[in-house]
Parts: structure tokens; C-alpha cells; sequence
């Protein structure tokens, strides 16, 4: 991809490097339109004004915010607004009613909680807790996580119990149903040692027409020929012979 | 018409037609028959139950009964047609005319075209071809009560009550024609006063086609009628049929054996009679095996055929309408009766007509010629006969004709019929013969004569079976409906007492007790009508006696009797009129008769229903009175378990047996045997079961009429159990090699003194049959029958023994008992003989069979042997009770068959071999002589091809067996001439899965045509190609 340069139009313009990197992609590269406002592998000339516009106001806006704030604010009203200690440099946080907020932390309310050892509290606090309510986190032996709604959960012994009831398992209605769908869905193919699949053809017993036959190399067993039994062609053809090699060869007077 | 036919080998290469798809696929519990005169239109399939019938001539196939209601086969089965065999009944008068008969004749005209031959009772050895069936004559209808498959009950009250005369309905035949069951139609065995029966177990003693149960049970509310019919015949009867005679419509037969379980007997035998498309129970019994045949083994059977091919040629001299006349030859009269003339050349070339008679020299047809036959004439006569002559004179069980210069045993498991004069429809089996006489079996019930024209045939009545991976050979008979595994001597059921009536067997008799005042003749007209009577009422007269009754047979306008008849003739009463009676069903009153003749009269029960009614003529045996035995009428039948005749004399009462049945003792008192001639026979008892259990134990003695033997069996029954007697040597039984160097091990005697038998014939080893042990010689027929003597000594012609009390003559035909005998000791894995001296192991991985007693039925591969003893493995343990026989033939298991040769132009091998074909993995092929009843085992060329399950076989009736190998659909076919195999085609697609069973079959056309025609293995597909090649 051959680098283009700026329009000139951009020339005397405040412009972020993002905007100049954009605006050094090349014209037939259409895979960035988005930006480009390339529609369709065209460009839309006047929506590439608007938007080039809306960006360069965007970023003079804030730049000239940026400097006044940072002549005007004095370093007090700062600490005032942002909760922060002035003395110690310290940033801090108030609530909506100006009054500092003591952020959590190990030997403050975090502490709280992981000495906490009030039971659980099923109703209104399952699943979180709170500081101030005798609720407990939930835990795998005696705590909630042992029940939740009722519901006991699988345990490495319950599931030594499901595993001897594979012969009920067995004659499950629902698993046997399974059963045969996976079997229909079985190939008829057999597998043999290298995964490969061996296809087997069943006997033709019956075609309706065969238009062309180019070669049949061997019929071991024509049953039938045009609904006659096919040895009929053999005995038909004996008769006959026997008509033109032995009968005329044989005179009653 | 002629047939030119023009394709050449190598020229023309044989063609495989597709025939229509069988309509069940093929199993190895399925099997194919077809005519052994291979002249059939149809092949006959059965596979398990059902039973196909395949069209030669359309290309199609339908189904006939199933076998259900029998053993079902599962296991291994096997069919064999006989077209010598056929729908078998009994007439019930001759129709009123001279070329009629009234039979049960099945329905519409199924029956015209056949031959119907009378083959026992009046007329028989008469056969005739049926003309006509007229329509049938309804004698009775109703409605069903009690539904069944083997009899119905009508106990109809009011209008349509039955009170049928006891057997009146004998040989009618029943017809549901309507409701469940309907369209059924099968011969009636017996009847009571309501009841119907066509099929009774109890009967095969009697009838072995007493067991045609029905397809379907007929069920209550069916409607039947009972009906006849008359048939015409092409020829007036020579002698008219009636009652007694029983016949056979010669339309073929299939006989059918299977295994349908594993527990003894294993195997059950069926009949399928074509004609009426009805299956018939037959009989088989644990005794002939007791080890499990081998599953999905083979079975394999085969019959014998009449087709004996052209028995004599000539030019006729002149003709007339229905007559050839050749004034150049000499004819026994009647020597050709019943077989087949036909022109061969000029005038009238091509007609076929059945022979009359005959005289010197002229022929007599049955039917008229077309054209006339004149001096340009040639001709040909066809038929069974292997030979036939007029005999000399006759015995008791022989027949002589001194013109016959034959081969001694030349004719031996033949049979011997006696086609005119004296003793005429006569046949038995040929046992033996020497040059000019022909030893039977057992007696002839009449005598031969000069008179007496006979012939000789196969013995179709016989049926072989092989398989089942046993060595040995079992037969089936017929007529004795017996299975066994030695020839059959005789056959019958245990009688105490017995009434025979002439063309069937004898009813056993519980009891005979004689009564006086028994009621002979009774006036027909009453000595007061009465009123309120109905036709077939019964009167129970009540004066001055007891139980006599009268069946009322015409009544007037106010229901008075005018006419009675006799129905029993009770005891006690005093002849004279106007004897009051009681009249079932009640009604009417007042009725008085008249007894004119009074006297003792002897009152029988019989242990099975039998089929009398008022006026046979039976005779009776058995009890040691005189005065009760002999030809008697009855004259009173009360129930189907009770009859009674007239006897004169007043003989004690009641009648005392000759002999009674015991666990030792066999009581036939229709015998008359000589005594002690069956000694060292086998007698097979079995239960009236189809599936009997069997005991075969080895005889000691014999009376007249009574068998006896050691070891106790379950005693038989009077009236129930069978029995047949059989020859201790089973078919195919080994001799040592001693014995085959000598010139074998049996023959007829030449000479002798009472201590010794020459037969010039022989060249033995001196002193062979003495060795260490002495050997025993069997008498087995003419004099010295029934001895067994041990050998002290042999020279190459002669055996010497010590002093017997006959002298051996020409009619002492002798067996050395070198390969069978009876058991001195036994255990689980040893038989001991110490009248043997084998060659140490010379019977290794031969079989030895148990024939009777303890371990009956056994057959154990003998894995060594010492002089006295075989070793086998684990069985169950002979004594001196078992009867053994270490057998020749390789045991066939899988892919097997059985052929007779009956039309190779070697004819020296027709009607004496059957070909064996061995399968079981093996290329063995041996064949069987029927007459003296062993086997050889044959190198054929190229001899390679080992046959198995599948492979199967098929007789060209020429000199080819065609056989496939198994699944390979291969072709071949067996050279019995020239003892090659030749390739033979192919199949024209492959078999499936090679299957036990036989389905491969030849049929030949009218003009000579075969073809071949074979089922695939596990297919429905079937295929035919004609054999030019």
C-alpha cells in the first residue's frame, strides 16, 4: 500500500494524529470506508467534508478547555472537588452529600468480611453480601452452596451413586430411544482398521428398466427374462436343437 | 411303424432336452421308478410324502396320493415299479354272463384296456383284457355316524336304519360322495349289521391289500354309497369266476420302502396301485434288523419283469378271423396261452393279439384280426415264459417233464405256473431242478398231471433289497407280505383252529363248540305273517330255543311277513310251527314261523372279524375230531366274530386242538407238512402290525403242522401272528476257498450209501472238510431232508459220515455249511463254531449276520478270525440260539443299485444276474446269481472312477447299465458284454448338491426310441437325451 499525502485542504487546519493517520490511507484501499466514507467503493465527498469538519471543532474545543482550567483552577478547589487530602497530596472521594468516603481496604470493611462468620441468611441476601446484614458467603460444606433452592448438587459421592445405576440406565426408555438415533445415524459403512469406510452394495432384486447397458461382464444367476424363468432361454434353445439336429434325423413310415 | 433313424456317431453329437421343472425339488429322501418293460408313458417321482407322476408325452407333471398314513420318510427311501403287479380284489359273482364280472370296479372306464388275470379261487390262471365297465350298481346309500379312515358306522335310526346281513357288502366297494371325505373310493373287507370296514390291520394275515386307508377321514354326515359293477371281458371265461376268485388288474404297482425312524424295524414298505391311486400298508419286521441302517444311505430294490422277450417264430400256413394256423409244427396244447401273438410281415403285419389257446397248430387270439392272416404271414410269439412245456406226471411238490434235458438249478428262484389243465393257475417257486424235474418250495394245493401244461417265468412276486451300508440281501414277497434275508419255503399265521375258504387265506378259530337244536332249515313263509314288520327286520324266535334268528326278507301291504331267511340257528329248539318270535327294531307283531330241520350244529368264534356270510363253504381244520374238520357250509353268522355249520357225528364238546401255540411252538393247522423236513430252517414270527416286531428263531423239529424250536420267543397268537419259513443260508452267503477250488460247497447228490454222499461234480481237497474239525453237510431237500451230518472224512467226490438212516439219492441236494451254521458259543465281541476250521483271518473285514435268536438282526464287520472263532467289534452277544452267516457282498451304502438283466444278447446272463453296483467311494461292481445265490465280484475295463452319494444307475434292458457320477453330471454306461465302460454324454448343467436316491430312467417308445431322462441333484430341473450312440 503506497502512502498518500494530506489534502491540501487540511493545510492550515489543528489536526489530531489519528485524524492525519486516517487521512494517510490510501485512496484504493476501500477496506477502511468506514472512516474513508468510501459507500459501495465510492466515495461520499460531502459526508468526508462534514465529518472532517465535526473533528477538527472537537479537538480545538477541548485543547482551548484544557488551557484555561489549567491557568484558572486553584490547587484548593481541586481538594475540594475531588475528595482529596491537600496536605498530603492524597486524592479522595465524597458521597453526593460531600462527605468523604473511606475506601475499602485489608483491616477495614474487607477484613470485616473475611472474618465474618454469621450464618446464611436465605432470604434477601443469597449470592452477595452485605456488610451490615448477617448474611455469609456461601461455601461447599455446611455453607449455602450445599443447598440452593432446595437443590442438592452432585457431589464426587453422588456421582458414585449415578454410576451404579447404569443398569437401570440400561433399560431407560429415553436412553434406548437415544440409542437407536445414534444407530440410525450410524453409517452403513464398515470401518475397518484404518477408519476408512467400506461401502456394501445390496443385490439389485429388481429394475424397472435398464435403458443401455453397455457390457455385463457376467450374470451368474439371471432368475428370470422378461418374467420368464431365465433357464427357459436354455430350454427353448435346447428344443430347438434337438428339432434341427436330432428329429429330422429320425423317419417313421 | 417303422422307425429309420438316420444320426450318426460322431457326426452328431447328443442333445440334452430340458424337460418342466419337477414340482418339488429333488431330496435324498426322493426317488424315480418307472415300468421294468421300460415301455411306460409316465415316470412315477416321490419325494418324502409325495408321490409325482411326469408325462413322457406332454412334458408335464401331476400329483398323485401322498403317502400320509404311513411312516413318513425322512431318512432314506427308494420306489420300484412292477408292471406285473396291479389292482388287486376279489370277484362277487360272474356278472351273469360268460365274459363278465361283477366286481368293485372304481369308477367310469379306469379299468378297460387292462388285463384282469383271476390268480386265485374259480377260474384262476385265466386272464382276459377288459372291454367294458358298465355303469355301477348302487346296492345301498346312507349317511355316516361314525366318522374313519379305515371303516364308517351308519347307526341311522327310522327310515334309513341299516341291519345289514353280516359280510353282505364283502368285496363292494364303498364310495363317500359326498361331505368330508367325499370321492373316496375303496374296497369293502367286511361288514357288521351297520357298520362298513375296508381297511383292518388283523387282515394282513388274511389279504396282504387288506390296509388301503383312506386320504381323508369320512367324516360324520357323509353320504355314501355302496356299489359294483360289470365288467366285460374280450373272451368268454373258460371257466366263469365267482365269489372265491381273486383277481388282479395287471395296471402296475409301485412298491415303496423308506426309513422314517431310527429305532427298529427302521424301514417300512408301502404299495402304491396306480390304477386306484390308492397307497396300501404293508408290512415289515424288526427281526430282519436290529442295528440302524446308516443315514442318508441308499437303499436300492429290484423286481422281476414277464417280458421274457419271443419265446417261438414261425409262418403261418393259413388264418382265419380270430385264428393263425402253421400245420408245420407241433404245439403242447395251450402251451402259449395268455401270451402275445403278433404278425411280423405280410398279410396283417403289425397286429397284436392275445393267445386264447392253442392247438398242435393252431393259434387262437382273443379278439378277431383286422385283417386276416394268410401263407405270406410271419409271426412271433412273445410273452413271459422262459420256457414252458406239458409235464409228465406231478407230486406233491414237484413237477416233471421228461422231454427237459434242463441244467440242474438252471432254474432255481424262478416260479412255476401251471397255465392249463390240471392244477391250472397254480404257482410256486422253483427251489431247485434237476434235468427233467422241477422241485417247489411247498406243495401245490392240487397236483400236476399229465394234463397239466406249465411254464416258467421270473418270480415276480419277488422283490431284492440292498443297502443301507449292509452286506447282506433281503427279499420281499408279495404274497406273503414278509421280509427276510433266505428264501421262502412257506408262509401263514398261527391257527389252532381254521376255516378256509377257497382264494384266501384261512381264518383262525377260538373256539369250536357243538350245540344241538340248532336251527338248519327254516320255512321260508311263516306260519303267521303278523303286521307292522319291515323288510330286514329281525325275529328272534323265542320258542323252545334260543339265539336262533330270522331276518325278515318281504313283508305284505300291512307290513305281515311273507318271506324269511336264516340268520343264526341257535340251539335247543325242536323242529314245528308257529314258533313265536321278538322283532328288532320293535314294531311289528304276530309273526309265527315254521322250523323245519333242526340238528347239532358247531358254533365258532374267530379272534379277528372274518368275512363269511350264510352259504360259503369253508373248510375247517385243526380240531382233533374228525367230524368237526373238513368242507362245511354255514349256515349261521351272528356276528363278524361267529359263525356256525352243521356237524354230524355229535362229536365231544367242545373241539380240541391238534396243538396249541406255545414260546417254543408254531401252530399252523392248514399245514401238511412232512415231519422234520424244516429242521435247521429259520421261522420268522411276527405280530398283525405293519411294523412287527419280529423274532426269527432256528427249527428243531416240525410236525405236520407244528414248528419247534429252543429258545423261547413270545408265543404266537392263534389267529394273529405270521410266520415264514426261510432257508438258514442267506442270499449271498460266502464259502471258504476250499469249497470254491472243490467246485463249491453244494449240488445234488449223485450217490451214496447211509454213510456216504458222492457228488461226481466236485473235485474237493481230500480230507478238506475234516481237518481238525468236522464240517457239517446240510440235507436241504429230497431224501435225508433236514440233516446235518459232520464230516469224518472227504475225497474229492465223496463225504463220509457216520451211519444215517437214508440212503442220498438224486433227489438229495446237500449243502457244506463252510460259511454258516448255528453258534456253540458267544460273547460281546466273539462267535464260536466248532464244527468250522477257517483259515486264520480269511474273513477279515467280511460281515457275519445273526440270523436268529439272541442278537438277531446283527450284522458286525469281522475284524479277525480264528479257526472257530470270529472277532468283531462290541455287539450284543450271540449263543447257541444265533444262527450265522458270514456274507460275500461288499456292504453298499452310498450311490448303489440293483439291476436284472433281462435282454442282453448275451443270454447267458439274462434272468439270472443282478448287477450291484457297490458305490461307497468305491469302483466295485459284482453281481448276483439268482439261482444258486452268490455273488462275484467283477474287473471291469477301465475301472477307475470311484461312485458315491449321487451317483445313479439305470438298466437299458439290453446290454447297457448308464450310471452318473454323483454331482459331476457325467454320463457313462457299462458294457455288460463287452465288460467296458464307455463315456456317455454330459449333463446339460450342472448338479447342485449331490443327494442319495435313484432319478435317472430310461423310457423306450413304441417304435424303440430310447431315452434317457435324469433329475438334477437338489433341483427340480429334469433332462432327457435320446441314446442313438
Amino acid at each position: 500500500m503506497r502512502p498518500t499525502k494530506i489534502p491540501l485542504k487540511y493545510s492550515f487546519r489543528l489536526m489530531s494524529r489519528k485524524k492525519i493517520k486516517t487521512l494517510l490511507v490510501s485512496k484504493g484501499d476501500l477496506s477502511f470506508n468506514a472512516v474513508a466514507g468510501v459507500i459501495n467503493g465510492k466515495k461520499d465527498k460531502n459526508r468526508e467534508l462534514d465529518n472532517g469538519k465535526r473533528t477538527f471543532l472537537k479537538v480545538a474545543g477541548v485543547a482551548g478547555a484544557g488551557i484555561i482550567a489549567s491557568q484558572l483552577l486553584p490547587k484548593r478547589a481541586e481538594a475540594l472537588i475531588m475528595g482529596s487530602t491537600p496536605s498530603s497530596s492524597v486524592v479522595g472521594v465524597k458521597d453526593s452529600s460531600n462527605i468523604r468516603i473511606d475506601p475499602a481496604k485489608e483491616g477495614g470493611n474487607l477484613a470485616s468480611i473475611k472474618t465474618n462468620t454469621d450464618s446464611f441468611v436465605a432470604s434477601g441476601g443469597g449470592g452477595y453480601v452485605r456488610q451490615d446484614s448477617t448474611a455469609t458467603i456461601a461455601k461447599e460444606s455446611g455453607g449455602n452452596l450445599a443447598t440452593i433452592a432446595g437443590k442438592d448438587f452432585a457431589t464426587q459421592t453422588t456421582l458414585a451413586t449415578l454410576n451404579t445405576t447404569a443398569a437401570t440406565l440400561a433399560t431407560e426408555e429415553s436412553i434406548i430411544l437415544l440409542r437407536r438415533i445414534a444407530k440410525l445415524s450410524d453409517s452403513l459403512g464398515v470401518v475397518d482398521s484404518n477408519q476408512r469406510q467400506r461401502v456394501s452394495v445390496d443385490t439389485v432384486t429388481t429394475v424397472t428398466t435398464v435403458t443401455t447397458t453397455g457390457t455385463v461382464t457376467s450374470a451368474t444367476n439371471l432368475v428370470a427374462l422378461g418374467g420368464v424363468d431365465g433357464r427357459y432361454l436354455y430350454i427353448d434353445t435346447a428344443h430347438n436343437v434337438y428339432a434341427n439336429a436330432i428329429r429330422p434325423n429320425l423317419t417313421f413310415s | 411303424m417303422s422307425l429309420t433313424n438316420n444320426l450318426q456317431e460322431q457326426v452328431d453329437l447328443p442333445v440334452w432336452e430340458w424337460c418342466r421343472f419337477a414340482p418339488t425339488a429333488t431330496t435324498a429322501v426322493s426317488s424315480m421308478t418307472t415300468a421294468n418293460t421300460l415301455g411306460s408313458r409316465y415316470l412315477y417321482y416321490q419325494v418324502s410324502t409325495l408321490l409325482y407322476r411326469y408325462d413322457t408325452w406332454t412334458d408335464s407333471w401331476h400329483s398323485l396320493m401322498s403317502t400320509t398314513g404311513f411312516t413318513t420318510p425322512t431318512i432314506m427311501n427308494n420306489n420300484v415299479y412292477s408292471s406285473f403287479l396291479g389292482h388287486y380284489g376279489r370277484a362277487i359273482s360272474n356278472g351273469g354272463g360268460n365274459n363278465t364280472i361283477q366286481l368293485a370296479g372304481l369308477s367310469g372306464n379306469v379299468l378297460v384296456g387292462y388285463k384282469i388275470r383271476i390268480i386265485d379261487g374259480t377260474g384262476k390262471g385265466q386272464e382276459r383284457t377288459i372291454t367294458a365297465v358298465a355303469a355301477p350298481v348302487i346296492a345301498e346309500q346312507g349317511v355316516v355316524t361314525t366318522a374313519g379312515t379305515q371303516s364308517i358306522v351308519d347307526a341311522t335310526t327310522g327310515v334309513g336304519l341299516k341291519q345289514w346281513k353280516m359280510n353282505q357288502w364283502r368285496d363292494y366297494q364303498f364310495r363317500c360322495n359326498y361331505g368330508t371325505g367325499r370321492t373316496q373310493v375303496r374296497p369293502i373287507l367286511y361288514n357288521t349289521i351297520n357298520s362298513i370296514v375296508w381297511s383292518d390291520p388283523n387282515h394282513i394275515t388274511i389279504n396282504p391289500w387288506a390296509q388301503p386307508l383312506a386320504a381323508t377321514s369320512v367324516a360324520v354326515g357323509a353320504i355314501y354309497v355302496i356299489e359294483s359293477h360289470i365288467v366285460t371281458v374280450d373272451a368268454n371265461w373258460t371257466t366263469n369266476p365267482d365269489n372265491t376268485s381273486q383277481f388282479c388288474v395287471m395296471s402296475g404297482g409301485i412298491l415303496n420302502f423308506t426309513q422314517g425312524t431310527t429305532s427298529a424295524p427302521f424301514m417300512s414298505m408301502s404299495y402304491y396301485d396306480v390304477l386306484a391311486d390308492i397307497w396300501y400298508a404293508k408290512s415289515t419286521q424288526t427281526g430282519i434288523k436290529t442295528l440302524v441302517f446308516l443315514a442318508a444311505s441308499d437303499i436300492s430294490m429290484e423286481r422281476m419283469t414277464e417280458a421274457g422277450g419271443t419265446t417261438v417264430t414261425g409262418t403261418a400256413t393259413s388264418g382265419g378271423n380270430n385264428t393263425l394256423t402253421n400245420t408245420g409244427v407241433t404245439m403242447i396244447a395251450n402251451q402259449y396261452m395268455g401270451m402275445t401273438l403278433t404278425i411280423t410281415s405280410g398279410t396283417g403285419v403289425g397286429q397284436v393279439r392275445s393267445i386264447l389257446s392253442n392247438t398242435a397248430t393252431v393259434f387262437t387270439t382273443r379278439s378277431n384280426w383286422t385283417t386276416n392272416p394268410d401263407a405270406t404271414s410271419t409271426y412271433s410269439v412273445t410273452g413271459g415264459q422262459i420256457i414252458s412245456g406239458i409235464a409228465t406226471s406231478g407230486a406233491a411238490r414237484s413237477l416233471t417233464d421228461s422231454a427237459l434235458t434242463m441244467t440242474p438249478m438252471q432254474y432255481a428262484n424262478f416260479e412255476l405256473r401251471i397255465v392249463s389243465g390240471t392244477g391250472m393257475g397254480q404257482a410256486r417257486t422253483i427251489l431247485s431242478n434237476t434235468a427233467t424235474v422241477f422241485n417247489l418250495t411247498k406243495d401245490w394245493t392240487t397236483n400236476p398231471d399229465a394234463t397239466s401244461v406249465y411254464a416258467v417265468y421270473r418270480d415276480t412276486g419277488k422283490v431284492w433289497i440292498i443297502g443301507g451300508n449292509d452286506s447282506g440281501m433281503l427279499q420281499y414277497s408279495v404274497k406273503s407280505d414278509q421280509i427276510t434275508t433266505g428264501k421262502q419255503f412257506d408262509d401263514g399265521q398261527c391257527n389252532q383252529f381254521a376255516a378256509t375258504r377257497s382264494g384266501q387265506e384261512p381264518f383262525a378259530l377260538t373256539s369250536i363248540t357243538r350245540v344241538s337244536g340248532g336251527i338248519s332249515v327254516l320255512n321260508a313263509t311263516p306260519t303267521a305273517a303278523g303286521s307292522g314288520y319291515n323288510i330286514d327286520d329281525i325275529l328272534t324266535i323265542t320258542t323252545g330255543g334260543t339265539l336262533g334268528t330270522a331276518r325278515v326278507s318281504a313283508v305284505n301291504a300291512t307290513g305281515g311277513v311273507t318271506t324269511v331267511t336264516l340268520e343264526t340257528s341257535g340251539q335247543t329248539y325242536t323242529t314245528g310251527t308257529g314258533k313265536a318270535t321278538t322283532v328288532v327294531p320293535a314294531g311289528g307283531t304276530g309273526c309265527t314261523l315254521d322250523i323245519t330241520t333242526i340238528a347239532d350244529m358247531a358254533n365258532c368264534i374267530t379272534p379277528i372279524a372274518h368275512n363269511f356270510y350264510i352259504g360259503d363253504t369253508v373248510t375247517i381244520s385243526g380240531a382233533t375230531l374228525a367230524d368237526y374238520n373238513g368242507a362245511k357250509t354255514i349256515v349261521g353268522v351272528a356276528t363278524t366274530l361267529a359263525f356256525s355249520y352243521e356237524v354230524t357225528g355229535s362229536p365231544t364238546s367242545p373241539a380240541v386242538a391238534s396243538a396249541s401255540p406255545s414260546t417254543t411252538q408254531l401252530v399252523d393247522c392248514t399245514k401238511n407238512w412232512t415231519v422234520n423236513e424244516h429242521v435247521g430252517k429259520l421261522v420268522q414270527l411276527a405280530t398283525n402290525a405293519v411294523l412287527s416286531t419280529g423274532q426269527v428263531r432256528r427249527i428243531v423239529s416240525n410236525t405236520a403242522t407244528t414248528l419247534v424250536w429252543t429258545l423261547a420267543a413270545t408265543a404266537p397268537v392263534n389267529g394273529t401272528s405270521r410266520y415264514v419259513i426261510e432257508d438258514i443260508k442267506p442270499f449271498g452267503t460266502e464259502m471258504t476257498l476250499g469249497g470254491r477250488r472243490g467246485g463249491g460247497t453244494e449240488g445234488f447228490a449223485t450217490g451214496g450209501s447211509t454213510t456216504t454222499l458222492i457228488d461226481t461234480a466236485k473235485s474237493w481237497q481230500t480230507n478238506y472238510w475234516s481237518r481238525t474239525a468236522n464240517r457239517k453237510v446240510r440235507i436241504v431237500e429230497g431224501t435225508g431232508v433236514g440233516n446235518e451230518i459232520a464230516i469224518t472224512s472227504n475225497t474229492a467226490t465223496t463225504l463220509t459220515y457216520a451211519t444215517q438212516t437214508f440212503t442220498p439219492d438224486a433227489t438229495t441236494r446237500y449243502v457244506i455249511m463252510d460259511a454258516f451254521g448255528t453258534a456253540t458259543a458267544g460273547a460281546v465281541t466273539t462267535l464260536t463254531d466248532t464244527a468250522q476250521n477257517w483259515d486264520v483271518n480269511c474273513w477279515t473285514n467280511k460281515r457275519v449276520r445273526f440270523l436268529s435268536g439272541t442278537s438277531q438282526g446283527n450284522e458286525y464287520i469281522i475284524t479277525s478270525n480264528t479257526a472257530t472263532v470270529l472277532t468283531f467289534a462290541t455287539g450284543t452277544a450271540p449263543d447257541v440260539s444265533t444262527a450265522y452267516a458270514i456274507l460275500e457282498a461288499t456292504p453298499k451304502a452310498y450311490g448303489i443299485h440293483l439291476d436284472m438283466i433281462t435282454g442282453s444278447t448275451d443270454t447267458t446272463l439274462n434272468n439270472k444276474y443282478m448287477y450291484a453296483w457297490t458305490g461307497t467311494a468305491t469302483t466295485e461292481l459284482s453281481r448276483y446269481n439268482v439261482t444258486n445265490e452268490h455273488w462275484d465280484l467283477l474287473s471291469y475295463f477301465p475301472q477307475f472312477e470311484t461312485l458315491t452319494t449321487g451317483s445313479m444307475y439305470v438298466y437299458d434292458g439290453a446290454d447297457r447299465i448308464y450310471f452318473t457320477k454323483e454331482a459331476t453330471g457325467r454320463l457313462m454306461y457299462y458294457d455288460l458284454v463287452k465288460n467296458i465302460v464307455v463315456p456317455s454324454s454330459t449333463i446339460p448343467y450342472g448338479m447342485s448338491t449331490a443327494i442319495s436316491g435313484n432319478r435317472m430312467e430310461i423310457i423306450e417308445t413304441a417304435d424303440g426310441l430310447k431315452y434317457l431322462y435324469i433329475m438334477r441333484h437338489t433341483g427340480q430341473e429334469m433332462w432327457r437325451t435320446l441314446i442313438y450312440w
